[in-house]
């Protein structure tokens, strides 16, 4: 006997934005059938300001420049964080925000993920201005994030201006399912949305970023359409851990670790920060794909 | 009152008027600036937005407008629509715009809209025609304004405003269009919402007229007499989906009710602080200002539906706090009275069971109890603060409003602490509680349409799917057919969805319950009997409160709850026999259950009922002793004697010779395997 098969009832719907497209998986991960066509995106973190653990390598304090060396590297979208908007931090503004993500989508192709600092109210104003600044240059945007305090907002700025959504959730797989309904009955399009199930490193609670990305995949091959969309990890956490915090000679291997989990869970686009875990984790990916 | 035909007759001129004025400035343009000359605006990609987003045709020029003006035969009830989009663009072009805002740019639409979507703007009021005087066109405008919505002025009306000082601005959220033909940037408007954010394609008239319809929170105020051409933009407005109210007393609010716009969220107004970090807190008796209630003194709290309640009154009849000597007792009775289109008297009990977790989360406010029996203290310390008796009344508003939204559109709160006024309306409150308890009792599983799921627990049990009937009770105990009715309602694509059904069956089998439990277990279960524990009996999560299980030799079932960590006559713990039923599997002979649904005529009924339990726990005896309306089985309290216990039995051989020496009818039942 060659193998099981098994007949799946669905598969992930796809997300496309310029040349990035992603989702379409009909089985588990890096099985023999989907060597070919299906491949999870791997992107790589732009910081606006420095991050607390910088050991990860900055190429550069200018977010577009960093941004760039990101492309040239072979990231596939970049995830921009705009840590400098943080009201307990630089509270740079709203239009300084705006002007960073313009100098970016200047600088790379590839799609571009934007993501606030994590203040509800500060975010929103924000996320405003940048889709407004995405849509003016003609790019498609993947906005983070919409939780189910903000969702109507964040669908508000989709639908108005055309961008992607990440649907963020905490681990949780009703929750995923319930604020995915939520969006596309505001009215954002099913296939503009990416489920952000929350992303622990390694060491701090990624088995149960494991156990939710798995599920939500099996759900979605099962059937239930509401769970058929492309999920994202953020390995780059792992340098917010103590251990690389202490030891950032550790900081790679535990992105690298962490990430090729999340693609094992059924993970269709991982990110990461440090330039030594992207190569490492592509190099996976090629194998995976027996192109290596 | 003119009757409908008359106004409609009318509209039919004006549609016809609007028209002729259409034709007129297409042919001035045609002779002036050629066929070739374009209309249109600028900023917008949606061309002349009316005809594009209902007929599909485009209409960019001179040329291009007068065949489209052509093919209107005029008896569409949107002609008038079209035709002033038409006269409006082609004035624009010849440069006549009258006074005001004119034609919204694509980019203030994106942000107004924004805040549509989000809720932030409530709705839009498009205002024309001309108020009696300029003063009450502004005082018309104030009521919109206060509560958030987005006015679009035109007409008369428009200039009353300014005569009256009201400044027109994108941030008072007022904006001046212009005038009465300027009424299509108000429906222009409206489209292209349905454009930009309803993923609607041109053409899509269906879809647009839904949308505008069911989505748009947009309703058009017609002030004053109505000429013709007035008449037939309503007619048009109306077709569109955009409900029109005339003059009269409540106008706003008729109009935020034929959308169901809900008033904005408000902010509580408390002196003290106010959150869940304060629902633990505890106030002792030294720190007491006033008390009431806890069975010492009169109280009561009540929710009702009523009609024709004003939204945020708050009434207090008798005296207040500070009316009352410290570490006085008083009486205290709390009624709310909400409204709304959706509400149902089933909710009442729902929203009333919030009261006591409300006015926990007020710092210095301790609430407990429930109907007839609340107990409250106000501490020292909120008391100097400011709290008094009509901030409850202010928590209780907000809070309904913030957790019930898709309930509750108005909430009018009285606290009563006068003994006469409290007496009376702890008598009505007392005779509605009974009728509640009626009406819970006479809830059946035949006479329900619908039955609901609960999805809660798939989050860790992703196969498992309870089906909750007024009679079968959630196996954890704490989701009733009420309660997921409710969250239906507030929630309606949660984990409570309706499954249809009709009739009776003897086991509880229904084609839509397996259709909706095959698709929600995603394929891992076929059919559920809910009634029965050996065909295809119900999944369990893992929350249930106790475990029923088939004892063979006995011919009977065993029950034990899940504080019970002794062995049971199955030769199994409580945790070993939870670990085989768990997460979604189907085990016939085995079941998770609430302790409820124990009293109920559903419970094993395709096996004969309580009759079949043969051991149960001391605990589960004593809960049935309080609880079970024995005769309606025709049973009394005695056979809870013939059941077996952990006093009496502990193995198999135990239970059948306690059995034997009882008599349980057990013996004599059909055989279960």
């Amino acid at each position: 006997m060659d193998g099981i098969a098994i007949a799946w009832k669905g598969s992930v719907g796809a997300f496309e934005a310029g040349r990035l497209k992603v989702g379409g998986e009909r089985t588990l991960p890096f099985l023999e059938s989907e060597r070919k066509g299906v491949r999870p995106a791997l992107g790589m973190e732009v910081h606006d300001i420095a991050p607390e653990n910088a050991s990860a390598g900055m190429p550069s304090a200018d977010a577009a420049a960093w941004a760039s060396a990101c492309e040239r590297r072979g990231a596939e979208f970049i995830a921009l964080n705009l840590a400098s908007t943080s009201p307990d931090g630089k509270d740079a503004s709203a239009a300084e925000a705006a002007e960073t993500l313009r100098s970016v989508l200047r600088a790379v192709g590839v799609p571009v993920i934007v993501l606030g600092s994590g203040s509800d109210e500060k975010d929103l104003e924000v996320l405003k201005e940048c889709a407004k600044a995405g849509f003016e240059l003609g790019r498609k945007l993947i906005l983070g994030s919409a939780r189910e305090e903000n969702y109507k907002s964040v669908a508000a700025l989709s639908m108005a201006y055309g961008h992607g959504v990440l649907a963020q959730t905490p681990m949780d797989l009703n929750m995923a399912k319930q604020l995915n309904i939520l969006l596309a009955e505001t009215g954002v399009k099913p296939g503009d949305i990416i489920i952000d199930p929350l992303s622990s490193a390694l060491g701090y609670g990624l088995e149960y970023t494991y156990s939710t990305m798995e599920r939500i995949r099996l759900n979605a091959l099962e059937g239930d359409e509401i769970l058929q969309r492309p999920t994202i990890g953020y390995a780059s956490n792992a340098w917010e851990t103590r251990e690389v915090g202490e030891r950032p000679e550790l900081g790679a291997d535990w992105e690298i670790a962490t990430a090729v989990a999340m693609l094992l869970a059924g993970c269709s686009m991982v990110v990461v920060r440090s330039a030594p875990a992207f190569d490492a984790v592509k190099a996976f990916l090629d194998r995976m794909a027996g192109e290596a | 009152m003119e009757d409908s035909e008359g106004r409609w007759s009318k509209a039919a001129d004006g549609s016809a008027a609007a028209m002729r004025m259409a034709e007129k400035l297409i042919a001035e343009m045609k002779a002036s600036r050629g066929s070739e000359a374009p209309l249109g605006y600028g900023t917008t990609a949606y061309e002349l937005p009316a005809i594009f987003a209902l007929t599909g045709e485009s209409v960019k020029n001179v040329a291009d407008a007068e065949a489209f003006l052509a093919r209107m035969d005029g008896t569409e009830r949107e002609a008038a629509l079209y035709a002033a989009e038409v006269a409006a663009a082609a004035r624009h072009a010849l440069g006549r715009d009258p006074a005001g805002a004119g034609f919204i740019a694509d980019s203030t639409l994106r942000e107004m809209g924004l805040y549509l979507v989000d809720g932030t703007i409530p709705g839009i009021a498009v205002i024309h025609g001309k108020a009696a005087d300029a003063a009450s066109a502004a005082s018309l405008t104030k009521e919109l304004q206060q509560r958030g919505i987005l006015i679009l002025a035109c007409g008369q009306f428009a200039g009353q405003l300014a005569e009256a000082g009201v400044k027109a601005a994108e941030s008072r959220r007022l904006i001046a269009l212009g005038d009465e033909l300027s009424m299509a940037h108000a429906v222009d408007f409206a489209v292209r919402v349905g454009l930009a954010f309803g993923n609607i394609q041109r053409g899509e008239k269906g879809k647009m007229l839904g949308y505008i319809r069911e989505r748009l929170k947009a309703f058009v105020l017609a002030v004053g007499e109505q000429d013709e051409l007035q008449q037939a933009i309503n007619a048009g407005a109306e077709f569109l989906g955009l409900p029109v109210i005339t003059d009269g007393a409540g106008m706003v609010q008729a109009a935020l009710d034929a959308k169901g716009i809900t008033a904005q969220s408000v902010q509580i107004d408390v002196p003290v602080a106010y959150g869940p970090a304060f629902e633990g807190e505890r106030i002792r008796k030294p720190d007491v200002h006033v008390e009431a209630g806890g069975g010492k003194s009169k109280s009561f709290e009540l929710v009702v539906t009523r009609a024709g309640i004003e939204d945020g009154r708050v009434t207090l009849v008798g005296r207040d706090l500070d009316g009352f000597e410290e570490g006085q007792l008083i009486p205290l009775g709390i009624l709310a009275e909400v409204s709304g289109k959706r509400m149902q008297k089933d909710f009442e009990p729902v929203l009333e069971n919030k009261i006591e977790l409300y006015c926990n989360r007020a710092e210095g406010l301790w609430f407990t109890g429930k109907r007839g029996l609340i107990w409250l203290r106000v501490s020292k310390d909120a008391f100097r603060r400011g709290l008094r008796l009509a901030h409850m009344g202010n928590i209780i508003h907000a809070m309904l409003h913030k957790d019930f939204p898709s309930l509750v559109d108005k909430v009018q709160v009285t606290l009563i602490t006068d003994e006469a006024a409290l007496e009376k309306e702890l008598a009505r409150a007392r005779a509605i509680y009974e009728e509640r308890d009626v009406r819970l009792r006479g809830l059946t599983d035949e006479a329900a349409d619908a039955f609901y799921s609960c999805l809660l627990c798939q989050s860790f049990a992703p196969d498992h799917v309870c089906v909750i009937t007024p009679e079968r009770v959630g196996l954890c105990g704490s989701v009733s057919w009420l309660d997921a009715k409710a969250g239906h309602e507030i929630t309606p694509s949660g984990p409570n969805q309706p499954i249809a059904k009709s009739g009776d069956d003897i086991k509880g089998s229904w084609p839509s319950v397996d259709d909706y439990v095959r698709k929600a277990s995603h394929g891992h279960l076929d059919r559920f009997c809910l009634y029965s524990i050996m065909e295809s009996p119900c999944t369990a999560c893992g929350c249930f409160e106790c475990i029923v299980g088939i004892l063979p030799e006995a011919n009977g079932f065993v029950i034990v709850d899940r504080e019970f960590a002794e062995e049971t006559p199955l030769g199994m713990k409580f945790s070993t026999l939870a670990g085989s039923i768990s997460g979604g599997q189907q085990a016939p002979g085995f079941m998770g259950v609430a302790k409820r649904f124990m009293l109920s005529r559903k419970f094993l009924r395709a096996e004969g009922g309580i009759r079949r339990v043969v051991w149960m726990t001391s605990r589960m005896k004593g809960f049935l002793r309080e609880k079970m309306d024995f005769a309606a089985f025709g049973l009394d309290a005695g056979f809870l004697d013939m059941i077996a216990d952990e006093t009496n039995a502990r193995t198999t051989q135990e239970v059948l010779d306690h059995m034997t020496k009882n008599a349980h009818p057990a013996l004599q039942m059909e055989r279960l395997m």
